[in-house]
C-alpha cells in the first residue's frame, strides 16, 4: 500500500515537474519572442558650464540665493541627463530618466522619472487615448522638452518651471485624450488629460522657505533639499518639528490628488494649455518633520510661431498652500504666481532669446519669524551657437531683482539684486 | 492677361463638350482656380468601353525620410503591394485607419515593409503614430495610365488603346464639389493637350515636420 502511494506520489511530482518544465519553455519562448519585439533607445544631454556670479548662498545649498550657484566663478558638469526606453511593438514602452551634475562641492544623481507609457492607435475619426503609469512630469513646462527635461532655449529655466523641477512630480496614473485634426481636416489636434497621484504632499514648502528660484536643477525622487531656516524653525517655535530639509515626493495621508489639462496644438503655428493641480494634501499632517501641504494652482501656457524663426512663448501659473499644526492652526497660508514671457529668434545656427518674469509670494497667515512674503522680476538673455548638429554653444545673462524681508532674518537687505553669466556647452545624444 | 484668359477659354471648351482627342500622347496641366500650376496633381485615365491595358507591374515605394513619407503622394494600379522603406535613423509606426485597408506596424531605421493593400481598395491615408505630423496618401486606380503633374503643373500620359476614357483630376486638399475632377475624352491617334483648372481654392497641404525646428525633443 504504502509502495503504491509513494509511486503515486513519485508520478504526480514527475507530472508537476513536467508541467513546470513545459510552462518554463512557454514562457521562455514568449520573453524571448517579446524580446526581439522590443526596441531600447538611449538619448540624453551633458551640459558643461562656466559661471560667474553675484549673489547669496545659493538655495542649493539652504540659502536665499536665486542661481544655482553664489558668489563665485567655476567650472560645472551641470546635467549629465539620460531617458532610456524599451518599447513593445504595441505601443507600450518602459521608460527611464536619470540625472545627474558634478560641480565642485558635490556630485549627485537619481531618478527623475521611471513609468510605463501606452498609446493606443487612432481611431478612424482621430481619437486615441494614451496612458502614464509611474513617476512622471506634468506636461506643464513649454521650456523643459528636451531630453531629461532640459531646458531647450535657456541654461536656467524660468523661476515657474524651476519650481516645477523641485517640488512637482506625479507618482500615479495619467490618461490623455487626444484628437487628432488631420482625420478631421482641422488644422489644430486638441487633447484632454487627466492625472491620479500620490507621494506630492509637501509640495510649495521649498517655495514657501526659499521663494522663486531659476536654475537647470531637477529634484531626484527621494531626494531632500535644505532651505534656509528663520526664527520659527527654532527650538520652542511654532515650527519647531519641521525637519531642517524637505522632501517633496512623499505620501503623508493617503489620499490622492489630480490634475487636468487641456492642450490645443495649431498645426505649424503654436500650442496653448490650461491645467489645474491639487494634491488635495491635509494640512494638519506631520510625519517625521513632514508636513502635509494643500497646494493646489492653476496654469496656463502659449507658445506661438510669429514669423518664421520669430518665437513668442509664454507661462503663467498661481496658486495657494496650506501648512497646519495638528490642532488646525494656520502656520503657512501662501498665495503665490509666477509668470513668464520669452522671445526667441533663430537666424540659421544663431539663436537669440530674451525672457522677462515676474513673481510673487504672499503671506496670508500671521506667525511671526516666519516672513514668505516676496515680489521680484527677472530677466535673461541667452545666444546660442549650433556649432554642429549635436553641439550648442551658449552664452546666457540672468539678472533677478526681488524683495524679500525673511532675508533679514540673516542679516541681508530684503532688496536685492543678483546676476549671473554662464557660457555652455551642451551635446544632446 | 491674354494668357489667363487662353486658359480659361481652353477650360471653359474642356467642360463644354467632351474633347475628340486625335493622339495617343495626352498631355494635361492643371491650374488652381487662380490660373497658376499645380504640382503633385494625380492624373489618371480610366477606360470606359472595356479597353484591354497590360497592368501596370511598377513597385511601388514609399520611403519614410526626414520624418515625412515620401512621396507625400503616390498613385500604384490596384493590387500592387506597398514596399516602405525606413530611411530615417529612427523608428515610425505607420497605420492606415481608414476604409478597407486598416493596417499598421512598426518600422525600424534602415529596415523594409511590404504591405499588400486589398484590390479594392481606392483612397488609403496614412499616418505615423510617433511623429503626428506625418501624413501621406495612396490612391490606387483601376487602369495602368496614370501620373502626377510636374512643377509646371503638367502630366503626361502615352495612352496606347484608343476609345473613351475618363480622365481624371485628384488630390487630397482638393476643395471641389465632388472629391475628383473628371472629363470624358476619346482618344484615337493623335497628341493633345487639355489645361483643366480648379473651381476652388486648394485646402493647406499640412506642413510636413515638427514645427519645433528642434531635433532633441522628448516624445514623452
Amino acid at each position: 500500500m504504502a509502495a503504491t502511494a509513494k509511486r503515486l506520489q513519485q508520478s504526480k511530482r514527475t507530472q508537476m515537474l513536467n508541467s513546470i518544465r513545459c510552462i518554463g519553455l512557454v514562457s521562455c519562448a514568449v520573453f524571448c519572442s517579446q524580446l526581439a519585439a522590443l526596441e531600447f533607445k538611449a538619448n540624453g544631454v551633458v551640459d558643461l558650464r562656466l559661471s560667474h556670479n553675484n549673489s547669496n548662498t545659493s538655495y542649493l545649498r539652504g540659502g536665499y540665493g536665486k542661481f544655482s550657484s553664489d558668489s563665485s566663478a567655476g567650472i560645472a558638469l551641470s546635467q549629465v541627463g539620460g531617458q532610456f526606453s524599451a518599447a513593445w511593438n504595441n505601443g507600450v514602452s518602459a521608460n527611464l530618466v536619470l540625472n545627474g551634475y558634478s560641480e565642485e562641492r558635490k556630485s549627485r544623481a537619481g531618478v527623475t522619472e521611471a513609468y510605463v507609457k501606452y498609446k493606443s492607435l487612432p481611431s478612424a475619426s482621430g481619437y486615441r487615448w494614451e496612458n502614464r503609469t509611474g513617476l512622471f512630469y506634468p506636461h506643464i513646462s513649454l521650456e523643459n522638452r528636451a531630453f531629461a527635461w532640459a531646458s531647450v532655449n535657456t541654461l536656467n529655466s524660468s523661476t515657474l518651471n524651476t519650481w516645477l523641477g523641485e517640488e512637482i512630480r506625479l507618482l500615479g496614473s495619467e490618461l490623455k485624450f487626444p484628437r487628432l485634426g488631420k482625420m478631421h481636416a482641422d488644422p489644430y489636434d486638441i487633447s484632454v488629460t487627466t492625472s491620479v497621484f500620490s507621494n506630492n504632499d509637501p509640495a510649495a514648502a521649498l517655495l514657501a522657505w526659499h521663494g522663486w528660484t531659476s536654475s537647470n536643477r531637477q529634484t531626484f525622487w527621494g531626494q531632500a533639499r535644505a532651505f534656509p531656516q528663520g526664527p520659527a524653525h527654532q527650538p520652542g517655535q511654532i515650527l519647531q518639528h519641521q525637519d531642517s530639509v524637505s522632501k517633496p515626493y512623499l505620501e503623508l495621508d493617503d489620499r490622492l490628488g489630480y490634475l487636468l489639462q487641456f492642450d490645443w496644438r495649431q498645426h505649424r503655428k503654436g500650442h496653448i494649455l490650461f491645467g489645474y493641480y491639487d494634491n488635495r494634501a491635509l494640512p494638519f499632517i506631520v510625519e517625521n518633520g513632514q508636513y502635509g501641504w494643500d497646494t493646489k494652482f492653476v496654469y496656463a501656457g502659449a507658445s506661438w510661431k510669429l514669423a518664421p524663426g520669430l518665437k513668442l512663448s509664454s507661462q503663467y501659473l498661481a496658486g495657494t498652500s496650506l501648512m497646519q499644526t495638528p490642532s488646525g492652526e494656520d502656520v503657512v497660508n501662501n498665495r503665490y504666481s509666477s509668470a513668464f514671457v520669452a522671445l526667441s529668434k533663430q537666424l540659421n545656427k544663431h539663436q537669440f532669446t530674451a525672457r522677462v518674469e515676474e513673481f510673487s509670494v504672499t503671506d496670508r497667515d500671521h506667525q511671526a519669524g516666519d516672513n514668505n512674503d516676496e515680489y521680484g522680476r527677472a530677466a535673461t538673455f541667452n545666444y546660442t551657437y549650433r556649432l554642429v548638429k549635436p553641439w550648442f554653444l551658449s552664452a546666457e545673462y540672468s539678472v533677478i531683482k526681488s524683495n524679500r524681508p525673511s532675508r533679514q532674518y540673516r542679516a541681508q537687505p530684503a532688496k536685492l539684486t543678483e546676476q549671473q553669466l554662464q557660457f555652455a556647452a551642451r551635446y544632446f545624444f | 492677361m491674354f494668357t489667363n484668359l487662353l486658359k480659361k477659354v481652353l477650360l471653359i471648351s474642356a467642360c463644354i463638350t467632351s474633347s475628340t482627342i486625335n493622339g495617343a500622347d495626352l498631355q494635361v496641366t492643371v491650374l488652381s482656380h487662380k490660373g497658376n500650376p499645380l504640382a503633385n496633381m494625380v492624373v489618371y485615365a480610366l477606360p470606359l468601353e472595356g479597353q484591354q491595358l497590360a497592368k501596370n507591374t511598377d513597385k511601388l515605394v514609399i520611403a519614410q525620410e526626414n520624418k515625412t513619407f515620401a512621396p507625400y503622394i503616390s498613385v500604384a494600379q490596384s493590387g500592387n503591394s506597398i514596399l516602405f522603406s525606413n530611411k530615417d535613423d529612427i523608428t515610425h509606426h505607420i497605420y492606415s485607419v481608414l476604409g478597407e485597408n486598416k493596417f499598421d506596424f512598426v518600422i525600424r531605421s534602415g529596415k523594409q515593409v511590404r504591405q499588400k493593400i486589398v484590390p479594392s481598395a481606392a483612397e488609403i491615408i496614412m499616418g505615423c503614430n510617433i511623429h503626428d505630423w506625418m501624413s501621406g496618401y495612396y490612391l490606387a486606380v483601376d487602369t495602368p495610365f496614370f501620373t502626377k503633374t510636374d512643377s509646371t503643373g503638367n502630366a503626361e500620359l502615352k495612352i496606347d488603346q484608343p476609345g473613351k476614357y475618363s480622365l481624371i483630376i485628384w488630390h487630397p486638399q482638393m476643395q471641389e464639389q465632388s472629391d475628383k475632377i473628371s472629363r470624358e475624352i476619346t482618344v484615337t491617334g493623335s497628341n493633345i493637350s487639355l489645361s483643366i483648372a480648379l473651381d476652388n481654392v486648394m485646402a493647406q497641404i499640412p506642413d510636413q515636420k515638427n514645427s519645433d525646428g528642434f531635433d532633441y525633443l522628448s516624445t514623452y
